[in-house]
């Protein structure tokens, strides 16, 4: 007995991992058989922009500079079939369900696959990080349930930009975390493959969005940070990695500049927020805008020039309107997550179970914002006195609310339409902190308590 | 240093109340005004009752309300202006009417009082400066936005309930802690008169709605353990307090049995929703010699209501407590009442000054999510496995009063959810409140003993 007892301890790693990996296959397996056949999809009204956009040769400035971005233009034009795309369900001009449409069933699939890559990705790279095994599962087990509920699953059946950016964000963020536990607990472990493939995967994901590239930047702020300390300056992988997301800030601001998608949503600005507010539009005329109407013909071609610019301008100028349309549309950004374009009442009663489950998960209203923000100071505070392992869950932690906010912003800054759609990247972000942080400290509290009770004996 | 850093926490909590107090006093427009519901008359006939008479604590409302609705029972002179029927879509103008002016201003001044009171209170418990300050903020905002805030304005228990609970709260928490820390609990005179104002408030706060009854049994429950430890074992005030309290829970039943305000009707209408429509369930009703209801009305029924009066709330009980599959379906069901915003629907909010704004910040406060339920029970585990492992006075403060606030909020909620179906959002609002409250109140300092070490020692 007593030998049984020792071997079952031994191998408690093992049967723990077994586990998380039994959950995860479980989870996936679950997320495909109810969410109906994985081949059907729905178009939106942007879709046809994905197409078009994509029509453009491989070796062209234009796959980055036109209406939609390098990413989706690669994976639509990879999976095109001869026959060419052609919309026949569009979820847009009235909620109804899925269908199969010729060619855009690979790219659903595909959409599915990286899902279940990417989300089981995190839940195992999570999993493998927390120390306390209650946390190790329950951890797992949250991120599936976040991720194969109706309120992101969904995405995966929707040909626009939304599922990739969910996935490809989860799988980078499963890399983030292995490569900066590695480095936390070794400064000079092997990190390169890691990190490469982390920029393989950032790399693609940034160019989905344009909002994208702040996290980019914002990414490179913070490797710079970590150079202050010596343990990681002299590290040559992050300097590489550092020069990497130069070369991608760049590149995805240039392009974006230079690209014709940046004008609709100034476009979209001048008409919602600008025209409509005669005391703006004056200030607007005192700044170079020839007109007092969006309907004037003069508008147009100054708009294609100077409308960018000096809409920028304003903002710098006036930190007041910037706050208040932040404030303004803030809380409107939580709001009406879940997609609209398809129903799937033939998936009863596991898809009203589903959505119950995921009601639960995903709040529709700005609570995630101070559910995750105070977590993270607890976080903070844990790392400024560095118990068990804070530091790289706190640099973690700022870089996920950093990237939700960061984008957050020029969200709402930067168009006036679809804005919890746009906005659904970030307000995913603290919603999943919301549980996530608060799994990190228990883990920590709990650890510490192991800790402490070894030391005391 | 650390004199500093505590006077500095205090200073800022301090501005904080006053930019605070300033926007709840002046925001909300004038705080005499009110307006009525339905059922403000039987707040206002009830109140008739003698104060020595068993009629005040055995009448129609409860001894506490009955008191302050001394206050404007005059039908002469208190007449009620303003009159909020949400049922057929009446909202009206707050006014503020005579008599009913100064119970909209006990009302309004109980609540700013009563959150700034939890708020410095709690904060006083808390070691680390900064969580001192994010928690007496978190609270501060809980209470003086318009998800709670409003109902001051309400001439109903609601608000009462809240504040008066708020208070409580604070006040368990001076008590709880001074006993911990203590070698001989309430053993000066300080300790014994603030025991003394916990136990009448805790009682004139249980006599304001039916369900705060049941706070006492668990509060008995959670005292009971404390005479096993050595150090209570001769703290004879907590016997005295324990005997009080179970005299009052004799009280308040036999008031409750008496009045009927309990059973008839509310009783009646769960009993018309969950089991007459079910025959299988009647049929366990039937063990407990329940006739046939002979009407449809209760009132027209002599032989069912003889029966309902005497013996529904037995049988109902035995029935919940057999049937955990009918509680869970029907809790499940029901989940997005129990996740609902539960701003009053009384009046019209025009005179509030930027509610928008109030609302949003309210909505991060106060999370109308299941996260709430899922977090607070996660928090309530691992301050039991905490203190079962690591018996330090401070950490097992926290614990007792964990269990104690988590049990008095499940126990009112479950109660209230299931003892009427008429009112029901209004019914579960301050228990559900209770526990997004719970939410900021017990997970900081899950924060301040993770970062102070001393805490294990």
């Amino acid at each position: 007995m007593p030998g049984l007892i020792s071997s079952l301890r031994d191998s408690r790693g093992w049967i723990l991992s077994g586990s998380v990996l039994a959950l995860i296959l479980i989870a996936s397996f679950l997320r495909v058989k109810f969410y109906g056949d994985p081949a059907m999809s729905i178009a939106g009204n942007d879709t046809i922009t994905y197409v078009e956009a994509s029509q453009v040769p491989l070796f062209s400035a234009e796959i980055f500079t036109g209406r939609r971005l390098l990413t989706t233009n690669l994976v639509y034009k990879m999976f095109e079939p001869e026959s060419g795309y052609e919309i026949l369900i569009n979820g847009s001009l009235e909620t109804t369900r899925r269908g199969f449409q010729n060619g855009f069933d690979r790219i659903v699939i595909f959409q599915l696959i990286l899902s279940l890559v990417g989300w089981g990705a995190l839940a195992w790279s999570v999993s493998r990080t927390l120390r306390n095994s209650w946390m190790q599962v329950i951890g797992a087990a949250l991120i599936l349930a976040f991720a194969y509920t109706p309120h992101m699953a969904d995405w995966d059946s929707i040909l626009m930009s939304e599922s990739l950016t969910f996935s490809l964000f989860a799988l980078q963020l499963a890399l983030l975390i292995k490569i900066i536990f590695d480095l936390y607990r070794d400064p000079n472990a092997k990190v390169t493959g890691l990190i490469m493939v982390w920029g393989f995967v950032a790399f693609f994901w940034v160019f989905l969005r344009d909002t994208n590239v702040f996290t980019a930047l914002m990414t490179l702020g913070m490797i710079a940070i970590l150079m202050v300390s010596p343990r990681y300056r002299k590290k040559k992988t992050l300097l590489g990695t550092m020069l990497f997301l130069v070369f991608v800030v760049v590149l995805g601001l240039v392009t974006a500049r230079a690209s014709v998608r940046t004008v609709v949503q100034i476009r979209n600005i001048y008409k919602d927020d600008i025209f409509p507010n005669p005391g703006v539009v004056t200030v607007f005329q005192k700044m170079g805008m020839p007109v007092d109407s969006f309907f004037a013909p003069e508008f147009e071609p100054w708009l294609q020039t100077e409308g960018a610019s000096t809409l920028f301008r304003f903002m710098l100028t006036h930190p007041g309107y910037v706050g208040t349309k932040l404030w303004n549309d803030f809380p409107d950004s939580f709001y009406e997550i879940k997609q609209t374009y398809f129903t799937a009442r033939d998936l009863n009663p596991a898809r009203n179970i589903l959505f119950e489950v995921g009601n639960s998960l995903h709040p529709e209203n700005p609570t995630p914002f101070l559910a995750s923000i105070l977590p993270l100071i607890g976080l903070l505070l844990l790392a400024s006195k560095d118990i068990g392992d804070s530091r790289p869950w706190a640099w973690l932690g700022l870089w996920l609310i950093f990237t939700a906010t960061l984008t957050l912003i020029p969200t709402i800054l930067g168009d006036t339409w679809a804005l919890n759609r746009h906005a659904l990247y970030s307000t995913m972000i603290f919603r999943m902190t919301m549980w996530l942080f608060p799994i990190i400290l228990a883990d920590t509290a709990l650890e510490r308590d192991s800790n402490f009770a070894a030391s005391k004996s | 240093m650390r004199p500093i850093n505590k006077n500095f926490a205090n200073l800022i909590i301090l501005l904080i109340f006053a930019v605070g107090l300033y926007i709840r006093a002046y925001w909300y427009d004038d705080l005499r005004l009110s307006t009525a519901n339905a059922e403000t008359d039987s707040y206002i006939s009830a109140s008739h009752a003698s104060i020595f008479s068993w009629k005040i604590f055995a009448g129609q409302r409860l001894f506490t309300t009955n008191l302050i609705y001394k206050m404007a029972n005059d039908s002469a002179n208190c007449l009620i202006t303003s009159y909020g029927k949400p049922g057929i879509g009446e909202e009206v103008e707050r006014a503020v009417q005579p008599c009913f002016d100064k119970i909209a201003l006990l009302q309004n001044f109980l609540s700013m009082f009563g959150w700034c009171f939890l708020a410095w209170i709690l904060a006083r418990w808390l070691k680390d400066p900064f969580v001192k300050i994010v928690g007496a903020t978190s609270v501060m905002l809980f209470g003086f936005t318009p998800q709670i805030a409003e109902w001051d304005s309400v001439l109903s228990p609601e608000s009462l309930s809240l504040s008066m609970f708020a208070v409580l709260l604070g006040l368990m928490l001076e008590v709880v802690f001074r006993a911990a820390a203590a070698d001989e609990p309430f053993r000066s005179a300080a300790d014994k008169i603030l025991l003394t104002v916990l136990t009448i408030w805790y009682l004139l706060w249980v006599f304001v709605r039916d369900v705060h009854l049941y706070a006492i049994p668990i509060t008995i429950l959670m005292l009971i353990p404390l005479f096993f430890i050595k150090k209570f074992k001769t703290a004879r005030p907590l016997y005295f307090v324990t005997a009080i309290l179970a005299i009052f829970f004799v009280v308040g039943y036999l008031s409750a049995r008496d009045s009927l305000r309990a059973t008839r009707f509310p009783l009646m209408n769960s009993l018309d929703a969950y089991i007459l429509p079910y025959p299988s369930r009647v049929e366990f009703f039937r063990q407990y010699g329940m006739p046939e209801k002979e009407a449809p009305n209760y009132k027209d029924a002599p032989i069912y209501q003889a029966w309902a009066d005497e013996n529904a709330p037995k049988a109902y009980a035995m029935f919940l407590l057999t049937h955990p599959g009918f509680v869970f379906t029907t809790l499940w069901s029901n989940l997005d009442m129990l996740n609902g915003e539960y701003t009053q629907p009384y009046f019209v909010t025009d005179q509030i000054k930027n509610r928008e704004f109030l609302l949003a910040v309210g909505e991060m406060a106060n999370p109308q999510t299941g996260f709430v339920y899922l977090i607070t029970l996660a928090i309530l585990l691992i301050y039991f496995f905490h203190a079962i492992q690591f018996r330090t006075p401070r950490l097992s403060a926290w614990a007792w009063l964990a269990f104690l606030v988590y049990g008095i909020a499940a126990a009112t909620l479950f109660i209230s959810y299931f003892g009427d179906t008429a009112g029901l959002r209004r019914h579960i609002m301050p228990s559900v409140e209770m526990l997004r409250l719970y939410l900021w109140v017990f997970l900081l300092p899950f924060f301040d003993l993770l970062l102070d070490g001393k805490s294990k020692a």
